[in-house]
């Protein structure tokens, strides 16, 4: 488990993380979004030791952060936002340094990189030049390079930027892999509807506060006050929104066009069941009834006001 | 103290450090292009070096070779460590390192370790064929009284340069780490070495013979600081001097091991200053207190 306790760093007097506070179980993939210079690749950095908190601190499984940090470093794989790797050595060369740093036994040591190079899908380049791997392979290799110890948290600081969509859409597979393995997986990003897809929580985090935090649903939830639902009819789009402007839990109608509006709703599921059941039973001709749900997009938007520090 | 030795250098995975080195070397990626021809033009030198020895062995003294890997040390040891921190800062693969369970001081022992390697090649390539040299000389009769300057101090001599050479690489290696660990490009540091040697074995020793020139005796101990001058006291076994008052000519001023033991003492000390200055700025790297 990883909690994340009142972390804050200062610079000057400049406040880049504000006192932030989350917890994360194993198997949790954290998407965390901000802006550029929101204050996340600061907080992805004191946890992995690299920056000293003013104050604050951060625990995994009990090992503290500030106080502890070679336990911490044995049990996180940290993927940097711009990174390099030794490129005149071998793949397999290259995660067999880093086994040897992580003091993966020697023995041990060919299984274990055979294992990260399936993986991570680059086995068929194992004897192949680091300088001879596409971004999209160098990013993996990187990711490799995180799994040769075996670590608890993995934090991995926009992992997605430069790949092309074929390598987006397979690191996604393997970052979804990595949390059903057990791992938490922290991942920054500010591409939303990446991170929609494969993470269970996220949280938004602006001039270093942290402004939501929870599972997707539960964030998009609390900044969506009423439902929107979008309604198509064959004819009187007009008169459907006449119709219900002013019903219970109605709160309001726009027309979109002459056979489609919309209705900004506070009921239950069951009173837009009601809702519904009453437009067919007035005789409108219902060719679509749907809710629109708002999206990461959205709830970064509406939570955001865009400042950077 | 023990276990601040076992975690530096009895336990210290970044020795790994010293197999990637070599798998470097021997890799075929550095075969090629700029690569390739600054080694066969090391390949030539160096055989070149060997006729030349085996050609003229009666007329070479062994210090002018002791010279040659002298000279080689200064330009291959900031050669080779120059990019240590400062290349893995300008390559951004510095975090990945500090962020392993590897202490900055181990990082700092395990990287220097190449010096290490580079010292010991030094030495086995260039080292023992002035030896070769040394025993030919040894040999010959009569050999000890050179026609000009003093007369050699056979083995000990030998064995006295031999250990000033490897004390002063040690030192320069270190203080190449200490400059790697305060820049930020490689380029940089090898300057910044460059600058730093300079001011060492060039300005200092320069002054020095400056204000011995206006007061003769005053300054010797700074003359002294270059290794360069240092080497053939210490090959030769005694320091000599000109003697200013009575024209030129040489006088036998002291055993070498009046300059050469201290100077080499220290050596060693600043060597383990630097490294221990390179640790602390990497420990101020790691821990973010630097851009």
């Amino acid at each position: 488990m990883l909690e994340v306790l009142g972390l804050r760093r200062v610079y000057g007097s400049l406040i880049a993380v504000n006192g932030i506070e989350f917890a994360l179980q194993p198997g949790d993939i954290f998407g965390f979004i901000g802006s550029n210079g929101a204050g996340k690749t600061t907080t992805i950095r004191m946890l992995a030791t690299l920056l000293e908190p003013t104050s604050g601190t951060a625990r995994l499984n009990g090992f503290d952060v500030v106080k502890e940090p070679m336990e911490i470093k044995r049990r996180i794989g940290y993927m940097p936002d711009f990174f390099g790797l030794y490129d005149d050595v071998k793949v397999w060369e290259y995660l067999d340094f880093y086994s040897t740093l992580y003091e993966v036994p020697a023995r041990e040591r060919p299984s274990v990189i055979d294992n990260v190079l399936e993986l991570t899908d680059l086995s068929i380049k194992k004897d192949s030049f680091v300088s001879t791997l596409s971004r999209g392979m160098q990013q993996r290799l990187c990711l490799a390079k995180c799994l040769v110890h075996d670590p608890e948290l993995l934090l991995l600081d926009e992992p997605a930027s430069g790949l092309d969509p074929r390598a987006r859409a397979e690191l996604k597979q393997l970052i979804a892999e990595l949390g059903r393995m057990g791992k938490i997986v922290i991942v920054s990003s500010h591409i939303l509807p990446e991170l929609a897809d494969f993470c269970n929580t996220v949280g938004i985090i602006e001039r270093g506060d942290l402004m939501a935090f929870g599972s997707v649903r539960d964030v998009v939830k609390t900044i969506q006050a009423a439902k929107v639902i979008e309604v198509h009819v064959i004819e009187g789009a007009g008169e459907g929104s006449m119709f219900l402007h002013g019903k219970p839990f109605v709160t309001n109608t726009h027309m979109l066009g002459s056979t489609t509006f919309k209705v900004e709703f506070e009921g239950t599921e069951q009173d837009q069941a009601e809702m519904l059941k009453s437009l067919i039973d007035a005789g409108f001709q219902v060719t679509e009834f749907r809710e629109e749900s708002a999206d990461l997009e959205d709830v970064f938007l509406r939570v955001t006001t865009g400042a950077v520090q | 103290m023990r276990s601040a030795f076992k975690h530096l250098f009895l336990h210290n995975p970044m020795f790994a450090e010293v197999q990637r080195a070599k798998r470097s070397l021997l890799s075929e990626h550095n075969w090629r292009g700029g690569q390739l021809a600054v080694r066969l033009l090391i390949a030539v030198f160096y055989l070149f070096l060997l006729v030349m020895t085996m050609s003229f062995v009666d007329d070479i003294e062994p210090f002018l070779v002791m010279y040659i890997m002298l000279g080689l040390a200064t330009i291959v040891l900031p050669s080779t460590l120059h990019g240590a921190i400062a290349g893995e800062r300008e390559q951004r693969a510095l975090d990945m390192l500090l962020v392993a369970p590897v202490t900055p001081g181990q990082i700092v022992v395990g990287k220097f370790a190449k010096a290490l390697l580079t010292i010991g090649l030094l030495v086995a390539f260039i080292g023992l064929p002035a030896m070769f040299i040394e025993l030919v000389h040894q040999s010959s009769p009569g050999y000890a009284q050179s026609n000009y300057g003093p007369e050699s101090n056979g083995f000990v001599g030998y064995f006295t340069s031999l250990a000033l050479v490897v004390v002063t690489s040690l030192m320069i290696g270190a203080i190449t780490m200490w400059v790697s660990s305060k820049t930020k490009s490689k380029a940089g540091a090898m300057l910044g070495t460059i600058g730093a040697l300079f001011v060492l074995f060039i300005v200092v020793p320069s002054i020095g013979g400056v204000v011995n020139f206006v007061f003769p005796g005053v300054s010797e101990a700074l003359t002294s600081t270059s290794p360069f001058v240092l080497l053939y006291w210490a090959y030769m076994g005694f320091a000599d001097s000109y003697d200013y008052s009575y024209g030129y000519g040489y006088e036998e001023r002291a055993q070498s091991a009046f300059y050469v033991l201290p100077t080499m003492i220290a050596m060693a000390l600043l060597t383990v200053l630097f490294l221990v200055l390179a640790t602390r700025n990497l420990q101020k790297i790691a821990l973010g207190r630097t851009d």
